[in-house]
This record gives structure tokens, C-alpha cells and sequence, in this order.
């Protein structure tokens, strides 16, 4: 059987980021078009690919053994609340089903050998609306690699926060208003 | 079903023609990355996609897209590649498959690699 084959054309251009590290301060949002950004992300989409597939062993790996989860979310009474997942728990717990979670408009800095990302999401799952917040990673990069150092997210509902721009996922039913 | 298989190979099809200028994002990324005769292991970036290389499995993200290449890419001596693996076009925020046989060729620029 013949097999059609799509070609991607990469090349590599390891001059690159020194020359934008040089001409934006740490405290700066880079843009989509910043090599540092765009391998951040790539890290944090992997992330989020491995989250609603329901795969943790391979979210664990995008992550460094000592890394942590913080839910994070307020409870009537009690205020400020979270809980604790360790990367080796994360691992432990091997697959899921699958859930869509889904992040947009990050904001991303990078200083050095650490990052960060706010990144507003919504997530839903078994059918329905489930909530939106914020997911803040810290990376760190080891070597060459980035790996997520800690992962804290909030657990909200709107207005708190809200869908994510596209709406309603497909086979979805929208939130209660 | 066929339409949009059509439309997914129109689509890649313009993806043949765009060059994805990647950038290595080592503290002192004046200096290439130590090259093996393969890609380098490690977390890329550029203008537009992203690498994620380690010992088994190159990880290629384009836009809202992604791709894999299983194993190390080996290099030639002038830091060129072409490697075979899986695309697919769809992949944020909500993957949605078939993934399809891709075709990735690019070049280290700077890289020569090792030759015994």
C-alpha cells in the first residue's frame, strides 16, 4: 500500500534566543513569536494533552520528581482551602477517563532557567461543565529540558472565570446560568 | 469522512511550505547544543513550534498542532534531518484524531554532527 507522507520542514536555530533574552526584561509577558515562550508552552500543551487523556504517568513525566499539585478554591466557611499531590502520587495514579480541559491567553515569563504561566482555563467532564479558573505552572529548566516544578490551579465558577473563547465543546452541554 | 480528510491534506499541504525557524533556549544559547549525531535532547523553541526530544520520542508542536517521531533523529554531517512520523492537525485545545504519516525535515543550523 502506498503511503502519502506530509513533510514539515524544521530547522533549528540555535542563535536565536540569546539575542530576544537580551531584549526583553524578565518581568515581560513574551510573545507568541518568543523562542523561550513557545518552548515553555509546548511543555505546558503536552501538559494538557496528557491531562485530558487521562494519562498521569505521562503528565509525570513533564515533571520534575520533586514537582507538586495545589487545588486550590475557596469553601463557604472556611475561605481559602487546598490540597496536595505529589509528582509521585500523580504517577501512582496512572489513567483516568478522559476530561477537557482547555487554556488560553497564558501569560508567560521567563527568567534564566525558571518560568512561569498563568493561564486561565475551563474544564469539563462526564458530558458537562465541570468549572474554570487559573492554572499557574512554575518550570524549571534542567539542562536543556523544561520541567514543571509546581502546578497550582484554582477551582471557580463564573463570573470568577470563565469558558474558554471557542464555548461550548461538542457533545457538550452548556453551564447552568 | 472523505472531505475532510481531503481538507486535512490541503491543509498540510500549505504546512509543507512553511519554514518553522526553531531556536535553542540554553542560558547561553550563542553555543549550539552538544550534538551527538542526533537531535539534541532537550526542550526546543522558535518562532512557531516547539521540540520536546528525549531518548525515545521526539515531540513536534505546531501551533495547535503536534506530531511525534519515535527514537532519536540522527543528523547528517552538515546537521540536516528527515525523520518519519505522526501528525496531528487537530490537537488544541481538544485533540481531535486521526493522526497522519508525516514527513519532518530540518536543519541544526551551526551543528556538524559528529563523525567517527
Amino acid at each position: 500500500m502506498r503511503t502519502r507522507f506530509t513533510t514539515l520542514l524544521l530547522a533549528l536555530a540555535l542563535s536565536g534566543c540569546a539575542s530576544t533574552a537580551r531584549s526583553r526584561g524578565p518581568n515581560a509577558d513574551l510573545p507568541r513569536s518568543d523562542a523561550r515562550r513557545v518552548a515553555v508552552m509546548a511543555v505546558v500543551d503536552s501538559a494538557l494533552g496528557h491531562i485530558n487523556s487521562g494519562d498521569l504517568v505521562a503528565l509525570s513525566d513533564l515533571m520534575l520528581p520533586e514537582a507538586q499539585f495545589f487545588p486550590a478554591r475557596e469553601q463557604a466557611g472556611r475561605g481559602g482551602t487546598y490540597t496536595v499531590r505529589t509528582m509521585a502520587a500523580q504517577r501512582a495514579a496512572g489513567k483516568r477517563a478522559p476530561i477537557i480541559e482547555r487554556g488560553y491567553d497564558a501569560t508567560v515569563r521567563v527568567a534564566g532557567t525558571i518560568a512561569s504561566v498563568w493561564m486561565p482555563y475551563d474544564l469539563w467532564a462526564e458530558g458537562k461543565w465541570s468549572h474554570c479558573g487559573i492554572d499557574l505552572l512554575t518550570l524549571v529548566q534542567v539542562g536543556s529540558t523544561w520541567r514543571i516544578a509546581n502546578f497550582t490551579y484554582t477551582v471557580e465558577q463564573p463570573p470568577a472565570c470563565r469558558m474558554h473563547p471557542d464555548g461550548v465543546p461538542a457533545g457538550y452541554k452548556a453551564p447552568p446560568q | 469522512m472523505a472531505s475532510l480528510t481531503a481538507r486535512t491534506r490541503a491543509i498540510l499541504s500549505v504546512l509543507t511550505i512553511v519554514l518553522i525557524v526553531l531556536a535553542g533556549c540554553h542560558s547561553d544559547a550563542t553555543n549550539a547544543p552538544p550534538s551527538d549525531g542526533r537531535l539534541a535532547t532537550g526542550t526546543w523553541g522558535g518562532d512557531s513550534a516547539g521540540v520536546l526530544v528525549n531518548d525515545t520520542i521526539a515531540h513536534v508542536h505546531v501551533g495547535s498542532t503536534y506530531g511525534d517521531v519515535r527514537g532519536r533523529v540522527p543528523l547528517d554531517a552538515e546537521g540536516r534531518f528527515t525523520a518519519v512520523g505522526s501528525f496531528l492537525l487537530r490537537a488544541y485545545p481538544i485533540a481531535i484524531g486521526p493522526t497522519m504519516p508525516t514527513q519532518f525535515v530540518g536543519r541544526v543550523p551551526g551543528v556538524r554532527a559528529a563523525r567517527s
